[in-house]
């Protein structure tokens, strides 16, 4: 069948009666609550640093699936979710354990516990597999709490996702300002008589929780990305914690959704589908979250740059028109004389001048209009009350002041201009004895 | 659990209780050497505290061997066995290769370009590799016979013949030739990065070579243990090693002989498990085998087990109740007269029930620190002699509190109570020439006698 046949299906199918439509529906409604859960709580593990600690335990839940497995008898879930959770508490108390009371750093710690209760997990499957028809016949499927598959989701299953959603949703609302407190101002935390610990704790079972429920669909090794990739996401995209939960709770559903989509039409797997579109939402907004991501910062600094540019083109106009120049069109010639450098590359930068709303490249001149003639008299009194300040108050040598004022004269506000003329007295010429040009601020008499 | 089918052990034959040559040679070695690799790479990266690559390269170079598998399918149209043909290793090694550099560089970039933590950025990129590792190989298992278990269980059981264990040799070779050649190279730099760099040592080059080892060792073990499972054999026997010892060398032979116990007694393990009828995979109880070997450490190390640990405290108490229970005597007859107490009035001043002291007590008569005299205890020659060293650390502290530290002097005696039992030799004779060999305490009580602080 072809893609688009298969993507008219998989959207019947959601409208379809019988036992496929409703696997289907049972895959979505599984996914999307899952990736909803671990968005939410995730905020927190990425915040608290503990994401490695969730990647942990995530592996470290499978010797517990195995053990409830063999006690139960039967892949039955209260079985496996009760086995597993021990596991995870269990894992965290090794792992607390060996950083406590031996000279094993933390992250090794992880790795040691992450690996030992995958080892025995794996080696508890390997011998289910092998065992007796008694308890190998039932353990078809096992094998799905490694990579997840949310077709054998079935309705306790789901009773259960819903479940853990309300518990830990409910938790983390209900303990929304102490768990901020305990993330970013500890010590706070703990001089409003709160121990972080507590917090803490509460963390860890509510992310054994979680992780339990969700292993059906993502599977040991996948369930931690969805507990930090998504956080991570919205991390990049608002800088509110409130925003950031919402924000990573949708995009894990949204990233559940669109992998049981995905291995409908590519049969490529839930649980990896799922992981590699939250990384692609990851990897986008890398690059283009508007604050935070590598493409805005980008665009931010060619802005920056441009504009220095143009201010620098600004105050060499200015001295030129300073020592009786023209100073509404000044030739590129003399412009390239002033700056020390060749017509050509003065004529380049002159053209960026074009669109600043400052002047424009004209017939081999440099056009300045009033907004242009009056930046340029800022710019070079920002950079001459600049010199000053710092020939007066930090003591610099005249003929060191220089470039540290060129550099700072494209950001002096008007305020800190203000500031700087009621310190230095409204001084009349500069360290080299230069005319400070007039201000238009309101401080300035003239 | 009725379903273990336990048989009864006096009809076993001997040979059953022990490896079957015939089958078992090659997925034994096999293992030995990719136990060895990893506990000597393991170890260095443990030391130099990025344990965790391990867990990191085991997870990223996944879509690689699948990408390189898949490639030589295309490529060869050869895809009888994994590992099969040389050129497919080849493949199968460029692309883990690539994916583990490539899996490096980003979570590099994800933290050094934008707000993004490296913890998080590792979480993130590892479990996302090796999501695109799963979807390649389901992929691959499509048009290839490739085993998916393997990826967890590893295939020790397969391998039938030497041509599956060279590729595993080599490396195994070639981690050893490097860490000859090596050494010295590898040891500044896990230590002392920069001054290895001052002294011309190609530090670069040498993180680079181990990285290299590292993603190929995780590759040759593949085969051999799974995926995941090698993050055991990387991390588990050098973190034994580290418990046994803190000098680098003994720590990574150590940790390659962890590594090879491990491989060869969990082999063993699997072999006997199979016996009472509990058939496990080889892969898997080679780790387990490694984590038993870890947690017998942990309690039993000499240098860091916590028997050691609780020995050692225990041992502290009992010296610190014993120098109290002398020093409140010595306290109560003034120092100088030989009057007997009874046990009540030495542990009142300590706040102690006597019953607390009975243990010090019997300890310090055998030693013959004590006299006895009906029910009342007085210092002999040798306990006063031990004590007075104590009060003599104590007072001198009190001393140099007040004196170098501006305390006032009701507020020293506290912590000279808790110092004075951990005070060394040469930190008294530091303290006596620093103050002039003061003959009396800030209170006015007298120090007792250098003769018998240095006794």
């Amino acid at each position: 069948m072809s893609f688009a046949e298969l993507t008219g299906e998989f959207f019947l199918s959601l409208l379809g009666q019988g036992d496929a439509a409703q696997a289907t529906i049972n895959a979505i409604l599984g996914a999307c609550l899952a990736g909803l859960t671990c968005g939410a709580l995730g905020s927190f593990i990425i915040l608290r640093r503990m994401s490695l600690f969730a990647d942990m335990l995530g592996h470290a839940v499978l010797p517990g699936v195995a053990v409830g497995f063999i006690l139960a008898g039967s892949k039955s879930t209260p079985a496996l979710l009760l086995g597993s959770l021990a596991a995870g508490l269990l894992a965290a108390a090794l792992t607390r354990a060996i950083t406590s009371y031996s000279p094993i750093k933390d992250d090794a710690s992880l790795g040691i516990t992450l690996s030992l209760f995958y080892a025995i997990g794996i080696w508890l499957l390997s011998w289910i597999t092998r065992a007796g028809p008694e308890l190998s016949s039932q353990s078809s499927g096992l094998n799905h709490y490694l990579f997840g598959n949310p077709a054998i989701i079935q309705t306790v299953d789901l009773v259960f996702l819903v479940s853990a959603a309300v518990v830990v949703l409910a938790l983390l609302r209900l303990f929304f300002k102490e768990l901020t407190a305990s993330i970013f101002d500890p010590a706070f935390t703990v001089s409003i008589g709160l121990s972080p610990r507590i917090f803490d704790g509460l963390l860890l079972v509510l992310l054994t929780l979680v992780i339990v429920v969700s292993l059906k669909i993502l599977g040991v090794i996948l369930v931690a990305a969805l507990l930090v990739i998504p956080p991570a996401t919205a991390y990049l995209l608002t800088d509110r914690l409130g925003r950031m939960i919402a924000l990573s709770a949708f995009l894990g559903a949204l990233s559940g959704f669109g992998g049981v989509y995905l291995d409908f039409v590519f049969g490529i797997g839930v649980g990896p589908a799922i992981v590699c579109l939250a990384f692609l939402w990851l990897m986008t907004a890398f690059l283009a979250s508007p604050h935070h991501g590598v493409l805005g910062r980008y665009l931010l600094q060619k802005k920056l740059e441009l504009k220095t540019l143009r201010e620098n083109l600004l105050t060499s106009a200015w001295r030129i028109g300073e020592r009786g120049g023209e100073l509404t069109a000044i030739p590129i010639g003399e412009l390239a004389s002033e700056r020390g450098e060749e017509p050509s590359a003065t004529r380049v930068l002159a053209r960026r001048m074009n669109g600043s709303g400052w002047g424009r490249f004209e017939k081999d001149l440099l056009v300045l209009n009033s907004a242009g003639q009056e930046r340029a008299c800022a710019l070079m009194r920002g950079h001459r009350l600049w010199e000053i300040f710092l020939q007066r108050e930090a003591s610099l040598a005249p003929d060191h002041v220089h470039a540290g004022a060129e550099e700072i004269e494209h950001f002096l506000d008007s305020e800190t201009l203000l500031e700087l003329e009621a310190l230095l007295d409204n001084p009349e010429t500069d360290p080299h004895g230069k005319t400070i040009p007039p201000g238009h601020s309101k401080g300035r008499t003239p | 659990m009725s379903c273990l089918p336990l048989r009864f052990w006096p009809g076993l034959a001997a040979t059953e209780l022990w490896f079957d040559w015939e089958i078992d040679t090659w997925p034994l070695l096999m293992a030995l050497l990719v136990a060895m690799s990893c506990g000597l790479l393991g170890a260095v990266f443990l030391v130099r505290r990025t344990a965790l690559l391990g867990d990191a390269v085991s997870h990223s170079v996944l879509p690689g061997i699948a990408g390189g598998l898949l490639l030589a399918g295309i490529v060869l149209e050869n895809n009888d066995h994994v590992f099969g043909a040389s050129a497919t290793m080849l493949f199968v090694l460029g692309g883990a290769l690539a994916a583990g550099l490539a899996s490096t560089m980003l979570i590099e970039a994800l933290h050094k370009y934008s707000r993004i933590k490296p913890d998080t950025a590792l979480g993130a990129v590892f479990p996302a590799f090796f999501a695109v590792g799963v979807i390649l190989i389901r992929l691959a298992a499509r048009d290839a016979h490739f085993d998916q278990d393997c990826v967890f269980y590893g295939s020790l059981e397969v391998i039938g013949e030497l041509n599956q264990v060279i590729p595993t040799l080599a490396c195994s070779i070639l981690v050893v030739i490097f860490f000859l050649c090596f050494y010295k190279e590898i040891l500044i730099s896990s230590f002392d990065s920069p001054f290895a760099g001052t002294l011309g040592l190609p530090v670069g080059l040498v993180n680079l070579l181990l990285t290299s080892l590292l993603a190929l060792a995780v590759v040759v073990a593949f085969e051999a243990v799974g995926a995941i499972l090698v993050i055991a054999l990387l991390i588990i026997p050098a973190a034994t090693a580290q418990l046994i010892s803190s000098r680098f060398d003994r720590v990574l032979l150590l940790s390659a002989l962890f590594g090879l116990s491990a491989a060869f007694f969990g082999s063993w393990m699997t072999v006997l498990l199979e016996v009472v009828g509990f058939e496990t995979a080889r892969a898997p109880t080679v780790a387990v085998f490694a984590g038993l070997q870890f947690l017998l450490a942990l309690v039993f190390s000499p240098a860091q087990g916590l028997l050691a640990q609780a020995w050692r405290k225990r041992a502290l108490e009992s010296r610190i109740l014993e120098e109290n229970l002398l020093g409140s005597i010595y306290r109560l007859s003034g120092g100088v007269s030989s009057q007997g107490f009874r046990l009540k009035e030495i542990a009142a001043p300590l706040g102690y029930p006597p019953g607390k002291l009975g243990g010090a007590l019997r300890r310090c008569r055998a030693r013959g620190e004590l006299d006895v005299d009906r029910e009342a205890f007085s210092l002999s020659a040798r306990g006063r002699e031990r004590i007075a060293g104590i009060i003599r650390g104590h007072r001198l502290w009190e001393s140099y509190m007040i004196h170098e530290m501006g305390a006032a002097s009701d507020h020293v005696h506290d912590a000279a109570d808790y110092i004075e039992h951990h005070l060394q030799p040469g930190l008294v004779k530091e303290l006596e020439e620093l103050l002039g060999n003061p003959n009396l305490d800030p209170h006015g009580s007298e120090i007792p006698g250098a003769e018998g602080a240095g006794a």
